[in-house]
């Protein structure tokens, strides 16, 4: 009973097929009341075709969606009660700002007077005052992205869709407009699935991302988590710089494992992985602000030659290389004292706690 | 001459150190063209209409016109044709132009075929085609007959319907083609939208997606009417008559009576209802809209646009609130769609179809045109071959198809390259130039070439045929052309020239090989609208030099007979070879 309460989507088996080519396969998926979640993915993963079938404006080849508890697969998409920001706005020329702001509440028979005040509420939330009177194709980018923002918004709807709403406009814009996005979600409290396929923007808004690859749900998980616990390989390379390195399992114990880089003489220490044994062969997975310059003596450190090195003022980014000829990306985060120019010999440490072990299915992928 | 060899593509042509006069070289040819055998020869015919005996007022002619009511009458009996002809296309074209605009980019092509291949096809075989299927012993009456419909066959021909049926039906494709360039560019995503935020399907096609799309509705409505105005071929055919149109009487009064002046007053009065409403046009929608389409959004202010939003709006809901009372949940209104397209496959086959029934009678043995056709044999084929006068129309309307496309080729390619660096009101100038003898009526253009061709001695001739049918091809050889230039990257040639290329080379080996598919599909299309073209034979040939339409009118007048078959089923296939290769062409861009 408690789960009714606050869930707001659920997800169960949904697919989607365009003849032979299958856009979706099978995907469940849950969103909680008022939760930010991020379908996250290369272009080509599926993430319009699902937020299609959510707005029902695409329908499932099987599968249920239940909005509130409720079987919603079967209705039309003007009965959701969903507001949608498309990728290309979709803002109707023929009316005014005000126009577009107002057609969902007229649609909804709202009397005059009503319409007229959640119109100004909605254009004040997106700063749009000034622009109420104009034609949408008189507008920049980012005024019509605040145009679409403020329709989706205007008729308080539980749930709304996103479907990479910041694409087309310029890096700054973005910035600006992905503060808003955030202020927007937590002063209305409504339940946003957000499309895009930026890492940047996943990472900034997100309560929760849902990483998608070739037409399936690779991950779901917060941001942080999803960053520092990939479960798969795909994963760690899709979010964010990593070092994947091939390993086989030395030694297993309740305080990790040990693991021994594959045509490196170099053993490193991991955190326990249930349903590993020793043998398994296995992919570590390392990022590089986590590797650091080994204190003197420390035990387990790795010795390296820098390759390169690229000074970014706050950050120093190395290219470096261990003696069995394994490539390592490593980011230092202001350690002047050390720096080691290209050629130089160092050597390299990283806590147990940093080394996330992929299983066997992994090595394979 | 080495400047028009050379065209220089771009307004902003590098090298050129005069470009107004490089412009005006280019425009020169189709201007020295167009001035004396289209804007001359139509004023000065025009101004016969003021040239009255003595004693006799200036307006004696009109007063004439407006006096007889039998004159009255045809006038009547024009506009009320051109109106029911502009409401019936509308309404049949807009969903099949919906459904082109929406369709998939696969499915998509064999709907844009359909529509093209009436739409060249010629317009006199397919009001054959009508008469054989209407008449008393056509097939759609032995159909009725024999599934007990009727008990003795009903006279379909010759009768307002009929003539309603047989222009709409020639006016159709033509309509679709005008709204399609509206409707495509409607975003997709628009109603879709709309269905999000609460508006049911209908609701959102009745207050989005109608009104975006009545610019190129209003647009094939005033080409439709303006067109059907001018139109003699079809009431002739089809009607009886009390359906005669205004320029059946012009064509008698020049033909039959000489009688230049009353023509004349006829042909203004036919003039002064074409500009009316393009005037009107002007007020309501904004011509503008007509020249660069999508650009009518602009002006959203006008009574009519608010009126017309009122009645949709309204409309939309009511169908709304219908839906709603009726218990069809379960379909999630995808019903709606499947109608839609289920009627433009129907329009489609009845635009497409008609046509093929002339086959089965070009073989008939019977010497009269009855159904079911009766035995086999190709005498009537043979016959055409046996006739003289048939080989030689044949073989004159091929030479001056040949000379047209040639001619247009001429005078259109460097005219469309100057359009290219033109902009504002010249620009604007040189297309109403170009465009007008496609939206006048072609009567009014043919009689003041025969008006100029008497006194100048070209009556009868070859050249004189070929000069009247450039005049009539020239816009589509354009529209169609500079479409294709419009459409070609120009960086190819600046990337090839930063590569060393001499302009000469830029043009000889990138520009004319990327864009000769196109400028031999454009002359393709000149080519057939002068085979297919009657209203410049019918007046300038004389009685000696007849084309191969004029031949199949004047033979279709006495009586439709299975020769007459023959040489449609013959002349369409013709056609239809040449259209199809010069859609493929088009398309290999
Ligand atoms: N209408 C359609 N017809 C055929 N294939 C489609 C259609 N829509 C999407 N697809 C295919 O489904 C897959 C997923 O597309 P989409 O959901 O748009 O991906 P994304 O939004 O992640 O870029 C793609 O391979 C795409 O080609
Ligand atoms: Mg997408």
């Amino acid at each position: 009973m408690t789960k009714e309460q606050t869930t707001k989507l659920e997800i169960r088996g949904i697919t989607k097929s365009y003849g032979k080519t299958l856009a979706l396969g099978s995907t469940d998926l849950v969103v909680e009341k008022g939760e930010f979640l991020t379908l996250l993915g290369p272009s080509g993963s599926g993430k319009t075709t699902l937020l299609m079938m959510i707005a029902g404006l695409t329908e499932p080849s099987g599968g249920r969606i239940l909005i509130d508890g409720v079987d919603v697969t079967d209705r039309p998409s003007s009965e959701r009660n969903i507001g949608v920001v498309f990728q290309n706005y979709a803002l109707f020329p023929h009316m005014t700002v005000a126009e577009n702001v107002a057609f969902p509440l007229k649609m909804r028979r709202r009397p005059a007077d009503e319409i007229a005040a959640a119109v100004r509420d909605a254009l004040a939330i997106a700063q749009l005052n000034e622009l109420a009177g104009r034609y949408t194709d008189e507008l920049s980018g980012g005024q019509q992205q605040r145009v679409a923002l403020a329709r989706a918004i205007v008729f308080r709807p539980a749930l709304v869709l996103m479907d990479e709403p910041l694409g087309a406009l310029d890096k700054r814009l973005r910035d600006d407009l992905k503060e808003e996005i955030r202020r927007m979600h937590r002063q209305l409290g409504t339940t946003i699935v957000y499309v895009t396929h930026d890492q940047d923007e996943a990472m900034m808004l997100s309560d929760r991302i849902c990483l998608m690859d070739k037409a399936q749900v690779v991950q779901v998980d917060p941001p942080s988590r999803l960053y520092n616990a990939p479960t798969s390989r795909f994963a760690a390379d899709f979010l964010g710089e990593s070092n994947l390195l091939h390993a086989q399992v030395v030694s297993t114990s309740t305080e990790g494992l040990v693991l021994r880089l594959t045509g490196e003489g170099v053993a490193i220490n991991a955190a326990p992985a249930p349903g590993l044994s020793e043998g398994d062969e296995v992919l570590a997975m390392i990022r590089p602000e986590r590797l650091r310059l080994a204190g003197a003596g420390e035990a387990g450190a790795i010795p390296a030659e820098v390759t390169a090195m690229l000074d970014l003022g706050g950050v120093h980014r190395l290219r470096a290389s261990l003696a069995g000829g394994t490539k390592l990306r490593v980011t230092l985060l202001g350690q002047r004292q050390a720096m080691a120019e290209a050629g130089s010999r160092i050597a390299l440490a990283v806590d147990a706690s940093d080394v996330v072990v992929l299983g066997p299915e992994a090595v394979a992928s | 001459m080495s400047d028009r060899a050379q065209p220089a593509p771009k307004p902003r042509a590098s090298g050129a150190r005069r470009p107004a006069l490089r412009t005006l070289a280019l425009a020169a040819p189709v201007i020295l063209l167009l001035l004396p055998f289209f804007v001359y020869p139509t004023v000065s015919f025009l101004l016969r209409a003021f040239d009255t005996p003595e004693g006799q007022p200036w307006y004696a002619n009109f007063e004439r016109f407006f006096t007889a009511s039998a004159y009255g009458r045809v006038l009547a009996e024009t506009l009320i044709i051109s109106a029911w002809v502009t409401l019936a296309t509308v309404l049949v074209a807009y969903p099949v132009a919906y459904v082109l605009a929406r369709a998939p980019r696969r499915s998509k092509s064999w709907w844009a075929l359909f529509i093209l291949l009436p739409f060249w096809s010629s317009f006199l075989v397919r009001t054959f085609a009508l008469v054989l299927i209407l008449g008393r012993n056509g097939p759609l009456n032995d159909a009725a007959m024999a599934i007990g419909l009727v008990d003795s066959p009903m006279s379909l021909l010759f009768s307002r319907g009929a003539v309603l049926v047989g222009m709409t039906s020639v006016m159709t494709p033509f309509a679709v083609l005008t709204m399609i360039g509206v409707f495509e560019r409607i975003d997709r995503v628009l109603t879709p939208a709309a269905e999000t935020l609460g508006a049911r399907p209908s609701q959102a096609f009745f207050r989005i997606y109608l009104p975006l799309s009545m610019p190129g509705v209003t647009a094939a409505a005033l080409l439709v009417f303006v067109t059907s105005i001018g139109f003699f071929i079809t009431p002739a055919l089809l009607g009886s008559r009390y359906e005669t149109m205004i320029a059946q009487p012009i064509i008698q009064q020049v033909l039959d009576l000489g009688n230049w002046s009353f023509a004349a007053s006829m042909c203004v009065i036919l003039f002064v209802i074409t500009i009316a409403v393009f005037v009107l046009y002007d007020r309501l929608v904004g011509i503008s809209s007509l020249v660069q389409q999508g650009g009518g959004q602009r002006r959203r202010g006008g009574i009519g646009a608010r009126l017309a939003t009122r009645v949709f709006d309204t409309l939309g809901d009511g169908f709304a609130a219908l839906g709603r009372l009726l218990p069809l949940r379960g379909g999630k209104g995808r019903g709606g769609a499947r109608a839609v397209a289920g009627f433009s496959v129907f329009v489609l086959l009845v635009l497409n179809v008609p046509v093929l029934f002339l086959l089965p009678v070009s073989v008939t043995e019977s010497a009269f045109v009855s159904w079911p056709p009766s035995g086999f044999t190709l005498q009537w084929y043979a016959q055409f071959f046996d006739m003289p006068i048939w080989l030689q129309g044949t073989t004159r309307s091929f030479l001056v198809a040949f000379g047209t496309s040639l001619l247009c080729f001429l005078i259109g390619v460097p005219a469309a390259f100057a359009m290219l660096r033109l902009s504002g009101r010249k620009a604007a100038a040189l297309m109403v130039l170009i465009v007008s003898p496609m939206v006048l009526p072609k009567i009014v253009i043919a009689v003041g070439l025969f008006y100029l061709y008497a006194r100048i001695g070209l009556v009868g001739t070859e050249i004189g045929l070929v000069l009247g049918h450039t005049v009539v091809a020239l816009p589509y050889f354009f529209i169609s052309l500079v479409a294709v230039l419009k459409s070609y990257n120009w960086r190819l040639d600046d990337a090839a020239a930063s590569l060393g290329a001499s302009p000469w080379k830029v043009r000889r080996h990138i520009t004319l090989p990327l864009i000769s598919t196109g400028l031999i599909s454009s002359a393709i299309f000149a080519f057939v609208v002068s085979l297919d073209e009657l209203n410049i034979a019918l007046f300038t040939s004389g009685g000696l030099a007849s084309t191969l339409p004029k031949l199949m009118w004047e033979s279709a007048t006495v009586g439709f007979t299975p020769l007459l078959a023959a040489v449609s089923t013959m002349f369409l296939l013709f056609l239809t070879v040449v259209v199809l290769s010069g859609l493929y062409l088009g398309r290999r861009r």
